[in-house]
């Protein structure tokens, strides 16, 4: 039930003034930064933004691929705190735009300058090359960090909304990745487009041969505990899944079921790690050493009752029926269990989000020649010459076999991931305090812009925009921050500027003299050059060091 | 006072040294230097304090001092730094207590503030029946930096103590009284002081009564009859079931506690005016009252009569006040929706809307139990109270009495109501405050079905709505003419 003070500003006016805020429910609703602050912060970011791009002009399209990236993905956590279904089934489509901006605009950009870099005409420009390509990657990744952090700020980001946000990505994901998976399977089954060797035969005979029927030469040893960590595991898991506490629960015997349970899986799970481990040891021993050699160190017997044991087909086979079967039965378990678990609401934001994948996948299915065919000429385009030939060779092959659809599809499946895993990354950072979970916005933007005027400064920006792009991230960050608290403790929406203007004006002054300090220390480094040398570059750091010392010291 | 440091600025040292491993990474000295600007803000950060001499002086004010329940108050604090330094963020929250809303303004500022300087704080707040206590005005001040803060709470001179006044009596009222002391004239003939009329005579008429010069004109017996004089009577019943106790808008005193107010206004009109008035209330159980509420479940109070303290009317009318305040805790916080008045009008449809909600905001909505399609009735006591508490008011009620009712018209209880009294030939006056003031559907379709109740019972009696921004006189005006023509 929500109350008066959910529903009324007047009412939150009055609330709980022990701790300056409005309460948790409230908080919640009402964690918006101070109008100016947030005016401020968007203002510094885009304008230094603008500058930087005016400086860096090659990173403008990238920046600009980026941006609406990070639009379409702040739109899409917007729209997932709507909560309805049109916002939803909105959202999942909004994925799209989302990955592919965030991940385009940096890749472009990757792409457009190994073009242009790449071949070097010496070795020793090559890490000169990678720095450079690294330090345009760098602009253009804060620049659109930034734009996020700047469309997230004017609201607080709720984890229950990033919470939402991921598993609408994912499920969204479900439908285009099932169908890719579904194709890739078709074609390891029943042979590919162009008519070769691939098919249920072929998976078949490669499946018997690598992990059932293996030859007499080889110990072995490692794909056999291979099979024994996945099939105990996978029972460790449905062991874990499975109501099997609950069916004990009554043994009659006195002893309490629980403690046993406990054993069993413990005992599960020790086997299933000791069986990885090992198993990976005596892979990478094979690998490494000849059966000869293996023989020699292990010693006959050893090596013979070893390869008598771990190369007997039934063995193996049973070993992958358990691996199987329990994973089937983890599987249905898991959704019987999450489908009685969910409730309407969230079972309805779920069928959204897989129309909404469903939608994607019919839309790849009508465009995947042509979509396939611009993205392989617009990548070759930009390639050396020499890669771009194998480059296209690669992608005709894989289109005879695979054929367009299905690398489309899947495609459109990592590119969704791709949000997925900013979110996770974005849940991750939240989670461990990388990120202020008040200010999350304006944080965002602030490290963009810090990135974005660093890596300005490794391809050969002005000082003046570099030292400017750190002052306005630090800026940023302290508006986003201090608009926050102003928000919570006074209201988002009240005449709070002359405070705001006099906070966000005494940052901006002790940076500017910060850049004055700066330029005055980086004359002094031209004049003096005390870098140049090993021991002037150590002094300067045991310099800096001793400034950070000293500035501890005093707080 | 509590003083605090934070080291907010903590993240400086980050960009130190992340510079410095950036510039030295790339041999560049422009990254090397730059790390001087976030070193410049822990330094900030270190200097940057609250002055440790701080002093504020407060004063606060309420206009009117002494408001009418829903009348709105304008409440103006004014915070001045009598310290010798700048203070350049100041956060300011006044003291409001937790019953009162704040409809205009906010009571919360943030200014800087040079020495001498002083602010204003003005808001509106609604005032309800009782005695509110501010608290003092908490301040915060924080340093430029950020990272220093003192928290301090500071005495405000001026008013601190909200009164909202449980009667005004306005002089519209005393307007509408009328100078006989209990007896009124009726519009029927009998035994009095004023021709009525006369008519054919009748055996047992009393000799005194025959018109005698009119028998020597026609050689007929015609009695005369004089308008007849009856003590008026007057049974005011205050609707203060669990369905009115809800809020118009959030701080605002709830729909019973209007009515109890609008009731005792009347019944202090009436009393002046000589009429005799009884006072009852629906929505009690047995044994509330002191012991006031009888076994039927309805206090009765009888003006007119000579009774002990305990049995007055304003022992009623604050019975319900409590019974409005205390019991509507949970739901007075919360503007009425659809679930809390009901969604069904059709008469032959029972009442269906039901919460899966267990709080006492969410009520359970059952219907009616006799069928009669009056709609939803809500607990607590049993389904049947509603029923059982119409006819046992018609029990009470005396032959000659004209029937007020205030209600707030969220069921269909009322119209139930209006129908059996009026059936029985008694005057009837409904006099109900609009507690449906949202813009949310829910309490859009609550107002339709409002009014359709409201205009149902306007074909059996008289109605008199009461919007809670107008002075309650407004109401009065309306209704009392009304109910003393009546009489």
């Amino acid at each position: 039930m929500m109350t008066n003070r959910d529903d009324h500003d007047g009412g939150d006016d009055r609330t709980d003034r022990s701790n300056w805020g409005f309460g948790q429910r409230s908080e919640r609703r009402h964690r918006r930064p101070a109008r100016t602050s947030n005016i401020l912060t968007v203002l510094v970011t885009g304008l230094t933004i603008a500058l930087l791009l005016w400086q860096v002009p090659e990173a403008v399209g990238p920046t600009l691929v980026g941006a609406v990236g990070a639009v379409a993905f702040a739109v899409t956590l917007w729209l997932v705190r709507m909560d309805e279904t049109l916002t939803t089934f909105t959202a999942s489509l909004l994925t799209i735009p989302a990955g592919l901006g965030l991940f385009g605009g940096t890749t472009g950009m990757a792409i457009i300058l190994a073009s242009d870099v790449f071949p070097v005409s010496d070795p020793a420009l090559l890490s000169v090359g990678v720095l450079v390509v690294v330090g345009y990657v760098g602009v253009v990744a804060g620049s659109s960090l930034a734009v996020l952090g700047v469309t997230l700020s004017a609201r607080n980001v709720p984890r229950l909304v990033l919470r939402r946000s991921t598993t609408l990505v994912f499920v969204t994901a479900i439908v285009p990745g099932a169908a890719g998976l579904a194709f890739v399977a078709v074609v390891l089954l029943f042979g590919g487009g162009d008519g070769s060797e691939l098919g249920i035969d072929w998976f078949l005979s490669s499946l018997s041969r690598e992990v059932v029927m293996v030859d007499v030469s080889g110990l072995h040893l490692g794909t056999f505990l291979f099979l024994v960590a996945c099939a105990v595991g996978s029972l460790r898991i449905a062991f874990a899944l499975l109501p099997v506490g609950e069916l004990l629960a009554d043994s009659g015997l006195g002893e309490r079921s629980g403690r046993r349970i406990n054993l069993f899986e413990g005992a599960l799970t020790a086997v299933a790690i000791g069986a990885a481990v090992v198993a990976g040891i005596a892979l990478a021993a094979e690998a490494a050493l000849s059966p000869q050699q293996l023989e020699a160190t292990l010693g006959s017997f050893l090596y013979g009752l070893i390869q008598r044991f771990t190369r007997v087909p039934p063995l193996r086979i049973a070993l992958i029926a358990v691996t199987v079967s329990a994973a089937l039965v983890t599987a249905v378990t898991y959704m019987i269990r999450e489908l009685a678990r969910a409730s309407s609401t969230d079972f309805d934001r779920r069928m959204t989000a897989l129309v909404g994948g469903l939608l994607l996948t019919v839309v790849v299915f009508v465009t995947a020649d042509p979509v396939y065919t611009a993205v392989v000429s617009a990548i070759a385009d930009r390639l050396p010459d020499m890669i771009a030939g194998d480059f296209r060779d690669q992608t005709t092959t894989l289109a005879d076999i695979y054929g367009e659809f299905t690398v489309v599809v899947l495609l459109t499946a990592v590119i969704i991931g791709i949000t997925g895993w900013f979110l996770i990354l974005l849940r991750l950072t939240l989670h461990f305090g990388y990120l202020s979970a008040d200010a999350t916005g304006s944080a965002l933007a602030s490290v963009g812009l810090f990135v974005a005027a660093v890596f300005a400064s490794t391809i050969g920006t002005s000082t003046w925009l570099v030292l400017g792009g750190i002052v306005a991230s630090f800026v940023v960050w302290d508006a986003g921050r201090f608009g926050t608290t102003l928000g919570r403790e006074v209201g988002w929406n009240r005449r709070t500027r002359s405070t705001e203007l006099v906070h966000v004006g005494g940052t901006a002054l002790v940076g500017s003299v910060g850049v004055v300090v700066a330029l005055v220390a980086s004359r002094l480094l031209q004049i003096g050059a005390p870098a140049q040398s090993p021991a002037g570059a150590l002094a300067l750091v045991l310099v800096v060091v001793g400034v950070i010392l000293l500035v501890e010291a005093l707080r | 006072m509590t003083r605090q440091r934070n080291t907010r600025w903590k993240v400086g040292l980050l960009g130190t040294l992340a510079l410095t491993s950036a510039g030295l990474v790339y041999a560049d000295p422009t990254l090397l230097t730059a790390a001087a600007i976030p070193l410049a803000y822990v330094l900030y950060e270190t200097v940057s304090r609250v002055p440790d001499t701080v002093a504020f002086r407060a004063s606060r004010s309420f206009d009117p001092p002494v408001p009418a329940p829903g009348e709105p108050v304008e409440v103006r604090l004014t915070l001045e730094n009598e310290g010798d330094d700048a203070l350049t963020d100041v956060r300011i929250i006044d003291g409001i207590p937790d019953e009162l809303a704040v409809t205009d303004g906010s009571p919360r500022t943030a200014v800087p503030l040079a020495p001498g300087e002083q602010v204003t704080l003005q808001y509106s707040i609604v005032g309800r029946r009782g005695e509110f206590e501010f608290d003092d005005p908490v301040v915060r001040v924080r340093s430029l930096s950020g990272s220093e803060q003192l928290t301090v709470d500071v005495p405000a001179a001026g008013d601190s103590v909200l009164t909202c006044a449980h009667t005004v009596r306005a002089p519209g009222v005393d307007d509408a009284s009328v100078p006989l002391a209990g007896l009124l004239p009726t519009s029927s003939g009998g035994s009095g002081l004023e021709f009525y009329s006369t008519r054919q005579y009748r055996a047992g008429d009393p000799m005194k009564r025959i018109d005698w010069r009119h028998f020597a004109k026609t050689g007929e017996f015609v009695t005369v009859q004089y308008r007849e004089e009856r003590a008026a009577r007057t049974v005011l019943v205050v609707d203060a079931r669990p369905v009115g106790r809800v809020t118009p808008e959030p701080g605002y005193p709830t729909g019973t506690s209007l009515c109890a107010y609008a009731s005792e206004r009347i019944h202090d009109a009436l009393d002046r005016a000589g009429v005799v008035t009884s006072v009852t209330a629906v929505g009690f159980e047995e044994g509330d009252l002191d012991d006031l509420v009888g076994p039927d479940g309805l206090p009765w109070v009888d003006s007119g009569v000579e009774t002990s303290q305990q049995l007055r009317p304003s022992v009623v009318f604050q019975g319900v006040q409590d019974l409005a305040e205390e019991g509507a805790t949970p739901v007075s916080t919360r503007p009425p929706t659809l679930s809390d008045v009901g969604s069904a009008w059709d008469e032959q449809q029972p009442t269906q809307t039901a919460s899966d909600d267990s709080t006492p905001a969410n009520r359970r909505v059952a219907p009616r139990a006799d069928g009669n399609g009056v709609g939803p009735i809500i607990d607590p006591g049993s389904e049947e109270y509603d029923t059982d508490v119409i006819e046992r008011l018609l029990a009470r009620l005396p032959p000659n009495a004209q029937v007020v009712v205030c209600t707030t018209a969220l069921d269909n209880w009322p119209v139930a109501l209006a129908e059996a009294v009026t059936a029985r030939g008694y005057p009837l006056l409904v006099l109900s405050p609009d507690v449906l003031r949202g813009e949310t559907p829910g309490q859009r379709v609550a107002r339709v079905y409002r009014e359709m109740r409201l205009q149902r019972i306007e074909r059996m009696a008289t109605t008199v709505t009461w919007d809670p921004d107008q002075p309650v006189d407004y109401a009065l005006s309306v209704s009392l003419p009304n109910l003393l023509e009546q009489l």
